[in-house]
C-alpha cells in the first residue's frame, strides 16, 4: 500500500514538472559523457599512476610537482604562451575581419549569398586536410608558394615553410584561421539581422554613411554577441589541437615551439610514440589528469567571467 | 490502440535485432566431434601491413593446415596505442605483437603482468643467437616468439656521382670524411639530411656509433662505463661538424624525410643515411644505387643490428587457450614461417643461415660483424623515470644538429642522465 502511494505521488510529481523527462535523456547522456569524465579524471590526478602498474594516493603532491618541477613547470608556462598568443592574434586580427565580412553580408552586397557559404565551407575540412592542403601550398618540393616566390625572382627565400624552427605557431595560426572565419561570422550576421531596420533607416535619413553607420550603430548595439564570440575564441585557443599534433608531432615541434597545453598533456598522459614504441612514465596518468584539471580551471576562470560580464551589461 | 501496438512491435524488432547483434560474437566455439574448436584472436602491425600481409595470409594458412583444431582471427588492429590501451583495461587478444627489448614497452607490459611466461612451453631455441634470445627475455623468462631478421642502417650513395669525381666506396673512417671534402669542393651537395623529422634524423648516428664506439656500446650494454668514452664523443662530435661543414642540403633543419629522399632520388644530394627497409624505395626509383656500411677507424664494417619484430609475438597472460596460443608462437619461430617472411616480405634480412634470403637483400648484407644499436642500448639502460632513448632522440641528436651542443656536452647529458638511473 505504501508503494503506491509513493509511486502516486512520483508520477503526480513528473506530471508538474514535465520538462523534467524532456530533459532526463540529455542530462544523462551529458553526465556519463561530460561529468563523470571530469569527476574521475580529478580523482585520477590525486595518485600517482601511469595505468600499468599499481597506484598509490598522493594528494595534491601532483600539482605541487607540475608547478615546482623546472621541467613541467617550463613546458607548461610555453603551452599556455602559445595559446594566449593564438587567442591574442585571433582577436586582434580575425575578429575585426569577421565583423567587417559579416557587415558586407549584412548590406547584402553583390553575391553575398554565394560568398557567405564559400567564407563558411571550410568549416567542413577535416583538420588532416586541411594540413595536406597548407602542405600543397607551402612544401619546399611540390609546393606553389614556392613556385610563386621562383617565379618573381625571389628564390633565396624559397625553403620548406612548414618546417621553419618558429613559424610552426604562425603556419598553425594562418590555418586555423582560414578554417574558422566563417564560424563567427555567422554569429555576426545572426546578430546583425537582429537589429531593427529602423535605425538603419533613421540613420541614412540623417546622413550617416557606410563606414559610419558600421561604428556607430552596428557595433555598440553587438557589444554582447562579441564579448560571446571573444570567450568563445578564448575556448576554442585553448582547446586547439589537431593542427598543432599534426604539424608538430608529438613534441611540438623543435623546442617546443608550437606546443600546446592539450599536446603538452597528451605527451604526459599517453607517453611518447615513435616508430619503436617510445615511453610512457612512471607517472603519466597521475600528472597527465593533473594538467587536464588545471586547464579546466583556467577555462572555467574564463566562462565565469564572461557571464559576470554578461549579467552586468543586461543590467544597464 | 493500433498504432500503440505496430508502435511496441517495431520497438521489440529493434530490440531484438540490437540484442542479436550484441550476441553473435560469443558463440565463437562450438564444439564438432571430439576436439574443441578453438578460435585464437590475433593483432598484427597495422602499421606495416601493406609490407607484412601477403607473409602472414600464407603463414596463417598453413597453421590452420596444420592445426585443423584452431582457428585465427588476425586482424591487422596492433599499434602502439591499442596494445598500450588494451593492457591498461585488460582487453588484449589471445596474441599480439610485441618489439622485445628493442623499447621499454615489453618490460612494462611483464611487470603490469599482461604477458603469459613461455618458460614451461619448452620452445626449441637451437638456432637462436644470444642477442636473439635477449630480445625475447624480461628478467630470464621467455615472454614472446624470435626473432629471426634485422634491419640496419647504411649509406646509399648515388653511383654516377661518385664515378664523375672518381670516389670510391671508403675502407676506413678516413676515406668516408675525404669522400665529404671532395664532394664539398666540388659543390656538390654530399648528404641529405631529413633535420624535421625525429625518425629521419638519426640513421647517421646509429650508423657511426656502431662503426666508430661498439666497444664502448658493448660496455654499456652490460652495465659498466660510461659516456665519456672517448669514441663516443667522437661520433657525437662527427654529428655536430657535419652539419657545421655545410655537408648536409641548405635549411635541412626544415627538410622532412620524404623531401629528403626526394633531392636523393633526383640526383640533387650524393649520399643518404637510411635504414635497410627502405632500400625497396630506392631500387625501384634508381638504377644507379650504391650501399655501404660505414666502415671503422680500422676498416671492419659494423652494422648496428636492430631485431625485427616481424615475427615476435607475445601470449596474453589471461587468454582462454594457452596451449594454442603458444602453439602459434612455436610456428611463427620455425624454419619453414620465417622462410616464407624471406621470401613474402620486401627487405626482409634473414639473421639465421638456414633461411635463404631473397635477391633484393644481398647487397644489404655486406657488413663484417654485428654492432649494438645505440638506441636499444639506451632503452636497456633507462628505467621508467629516466628515458635516455628519449633524450637522445629529443634533446641529444637535435641538438648536435643545431650545432647547440657540441660533442662532449652532448655526453655530459647522457651521463648525467645515466647516474639519474642508477
Amino acid at each position: 500500500m505504501q508503494t503506491t502511494k509513493s509511486f502516486a505521488n512520483l508520477k503526480n510529481w513528473f506530471q508538474q514538472h514535465p520538462y523534467l523527462l524532456f530533459i532526463a535523456p540529455g542530462f544523462i547522456l551529458y553526465s556519463i559523457f561530460a561529468i563523470y569524465p571530469i569527476i574521475s579524471a580529478t580523482k585520477m590526478s590525486f595518485y600517482y599512476s601511469n595505468g600499468f602498474g599499481d597506484s598509490h594516493f598522493v594528494g595534491l603532491q601532483n600539482y605541487i610537482e607540475l608547478f615546482t618541477t623546472k621541467e613541467l613547470y617550463s613546458q607548461f608556462l610555453n603551452a599556455f604562451k602559445n595559446n594566449i598568443l593564438l587567442f591574442i592574434l585571433n582577436i586582434l586580427l580575425i575578429l575585426p575581419v569577421q565583423i567587417y565580412l559579416a557587415y558586407l553580408i549584412h548590406t547584402k552586397i553583390k553575391g553575398y549569398r554565394f560568398f557567405q557559404s564559400i567564407i563558411f565551407a571550410p568549416q567542413f575540412i577535416t583538420p588532416t586536410v586541411v594540413l595536406f592542403l597548407g602542405t600543397l601550398i607551402l612544401d619546399q618540393n611540390v609546393g606553389i608558394f614556392n613556385e610563386f616566390l621562383r617565379m618573381i625572382g625571389l628564390e633565396e627565400w624559397v625553403q620548406n615553410w612548414l618546417g621553419v624552427p618558429g613559424m610552426g605557431i604562425f603556419i598553425v595560426f594562418i590555418l586555423n584561421s582560414w578554417v574558422g572565419i566563417g564560424f563567427s561570422m555567422i554569429y555576426f550576421i545572426g546578430a546583425m539581422k537582429m537589429l531593427p531596420e529602423e535605425i538603419f533607416e533613421a540613420a541614412y535619413l540623417d546622413g550617416a554613411g557606410y563606414w559610419s553607420r558600421l561604428f556607430h550603430i552596428v557595433l555598440p548595439l553587438l557589444r554582447t554577441t562579441i564579448i560571446n564570440v571573444v570567450v568563445i575564441s578564448y575556448i576554442f585557443s585553448m582547446t586547439i589541437f589537431d593542427l598543432n599534433y599534426l604539424l608538430g608531432g608529438i613534441e611540438g615541434g623543435y623546442e617546443h615551439s608550437m606546443d600546446v597545453l592539450t599536446l603538452f598533456f597528451y605527451r604526459v598522459a599517453f607517453g611518447t610514440g615513435g616508430a619503436m614504441g617510445g615511453t610512457v612514465g612512471s607517472n603519466s596518468l597521475g600528472m597527465g589528469t593533473t594538467i587536464a584539471v588545471v586547464m579546466f580551471i583556467l577555462i572555467l576562470i574564463a566562462s565565469l567571467v564572461q557571464l559576470k560580464l554578461m549579467v552586468r551589461k543586461e543590467e544597464d | 490502440m493500433k498504432r500503440r501496438l505496430i508502435s511496441l512491435l517495431l520497438v521489440f524488432t529493434l530490440i531484438s535485432i540490437f540484442a542479436l547483434v550484441g550476441c553473435s560474437d560469443n558463440t565463437k566455439e562450438s564444439t564438432s566431434g571430439d576436439e574443441e574448436q578453438v578460435t585464437l584472436t590475433v593483432w598484427g602491425d597495422q602499421e606495416n601491413q601493406s609490407k607484412v600481409e601477403p607473409a602472414f595470409t600464407k603463414i596463417n594458412k598453413l597453421f590452420m593446415e596444420k592445426h585443423p583444431n584452431i582457428k585465427l582471427d588476425y586482424q591487422y588492429s596492433g599499434t602502439h596505442q591499442t596494445i598500450d590501451t588494451a593492457v591498461r583495461s585488460n582487453s588484449l587478444p589471445d596474441l599480439f605483437y610485441v618489439q622485445g627489448n628493442k623499447t621499454p614497452m615489453m618490460k612494462l607490459y611483464v611487470e603490469s603482468g599482461a604477458l603469459l611466461s613461455l618458460e614451461d612451453y619448452n620452445l626449441d631455441l637451437s638456432r637462436y643467437s644470444e642477442e636473439a634470445i635477449a630480445y625475447a627475455t624480461v628478467d630470464d623468462k621467455l615472454y614472446s616468439s624470435l626473432p629471426a631478421f634485422m634491419d640496419s642502417q647504411l649509406i646509399y650513395y648515388n653511383k654516377d656521382i661518385f664515378e664523375k669525381y672518381g670516389i670510391n666506396e671508403p675502407e676506413n673512417f678516413e676515406e668516408f670524411i675525404s669522400i665529404f671534402n671532395k664532394l664539398k669542393e666540388n659543390g656538390v651537395t654530399p648528404m641529405s639530411m631529413p633535420g624535421k623529422d625525429e625518425w629521419g634524423r638519426p640513421w647517421l648516428a646509429f650508423s657511426l656509433a656502431s662503426a666508430l664506439a661498439n666497444d664502448a656500446l658493448t660496455s654499456l650494454n652490460n652495465g659498466e662505463g660510461d659516456f665519456s668514452d672517448p669514441n663516443i664523443v667522437k661520433t657525437f662530435q662527427t654529428m655536430h661538424d657535419f652539419a657545421k661543414n655545410d655537408f648536409f642540403s641548405k635549411n635541412f633543419i626544415t627538410v622532412d624525410t620524404s623531401g629528403a629522399q626526394l633531392a636523393f632520388t633526383n640526383g640533387d644530394v650524393a649520399m643518404m643515411a637510411d635504414g635497410t627497409w627502405n632500400h625497396p624505395t630506392y631500387s625501384s626509383t634508381m638504377d644507379n644505387l650504391g650501399t655501404f656500411y660505414i666502415p671503422g677507424v680500422d676498416g671492419e664494417k659494423v652494422a648496428p643490428l636492430s631485431l625485427s619484430n616481424y615475427t615476435t609475438y607475445a601470449v596474453a597472460a589471461n587468454t582462454k587457450h594457452p596451449e594454442e596460443a603458444v602453439e602459434y608462437l612455436k610456428f611463427l619461430s620455425s624454419k619453414e614461417a620465417q622462410q616464407i617472411v624471406a621470401e613474402e616480405v620486401v627487405g626482409a634480412i634473414p639473421t639465421i643461415d638456414d633461411i635463404t634470403p631473397s635477391e633484393d637483400v644481398l647487397e644489404l648484407t655486406e657488413y663484417d660483424s654485428f654492432g649494438h644499436n645505440i638506441l636499444t642500448v639506451l632503452s636497456d639502460v633507462s628505467t621508467d623515470q629516466v628515458a635516455l632513448n628519449d633524450i637522445f632522440m629529443r634533446e641529444i641528436i637535435p641538438g648536435l644538429l643545431t650545432n647547440e651542443l657540441s660533442g662532449e656536452e652532448a655526453a655530459k647529458q647522457l651521463n648525467d642522465a645515466l647516474t639519474k638511473t642508477k
